[in-house]
């Protein structure tokens, strides 16, 4: 499962339902879009002050933390096939 | 030769005219095309509806009820008892209320967050622990 967390909108403020629903609306996404206000759920996972984004995380089973980063499709189309 | 012009003018003002006349049945048409949608819709909202807006209420459940139906879902344990409490229809793990957050680094069961989603839910991510998840975080500019 994919989660597109959203940390700003174009102003650079916190995105709110309406901005969420426009996005998935536009790029016609069904999975959940999220809202990360003040990149609290960002910030916890990253290592270093400096963030780019894209910035990812890939979470096995069990919700055991995989990648930060930066991990590639190759490595979540992996986790996605082994079970 | 002006002869022929006026013909041909006339000629082009009948076929405007046709022309004129003929969207007024396409559109009607296409009304009742989407009368048809509207009925479609509702029968689609209906669904949606039941992993949307009212579904949140009482109509979604029963699309988990329809869920259910599907049987295999059921034989799998663990969707079953888990009716979507999302309006994006994203079902809950059965491990959801089982899991022991140690931290968030690699390797470490992540701490749980819950955030707002496109439909006005918060989701939360320990709903979805037996399953890869794959945060994309992004901005809009």
């Amino acid at each position: 499962m994919i989660m597109n967390v959203i940390i700003e909108d174009e102003s650079g403020n916190a995105p709110n339902q309406a901005d969420l629903q426009a996005w998935s609306n536009n790029f016609g996404l069904t999975m959940p879009v999220l809202a990360d206000p003040n990149y609290r759920v960002l910030s916890s996972y990253a290592t270093s002050s400096s963030i780019g984004l894209p910035f990812t995380v890939l979470i096995d089973r069990g919700v055991v933390v995989e990648s930060v980063d930066y991990p590639t499709v190759d490595d979540a189309v992996r986790l996605l096939r082994a079970r | 030769m002006s002869a022929p012009r006026q013909v041909l003018g006339v000629g082009l003002l009948l076929l405007l005219g046709a022309c004129s006349n003929v969207p007024k049945v396409d559109p009607r048409q296409s009304r009742g095309d989407s009368d048809d949608d509207d009925v479609v819709d509702t029968a689609d909202t209906g669904r949606d509806s039941g992993g949307t807006e009212t579904g949140d209420t009482g109509s979604v459940d029963s699309g988990g009820g329809t869920d259910t139906g599907g049987g295999t879902d059921t034989g799998g344990g663990t969707d079953t008892g888990n009716a979507s409490p999302y309006t994006g229809g994203w079902t809950v793990d059965a491990c959801s209320d089982s899991v022991r957050a140690t931290g968030n680094r690699v390797g470490q069961v992540s701490q749980d967050f819950a955030l707002l989603d496109q439909y006005g839910d918060t989701v939360v991510l320990h709903d979805f622990c037996d399953r890869v998840v794959w945060l994309v975080f992004a901005a809009f500019w």
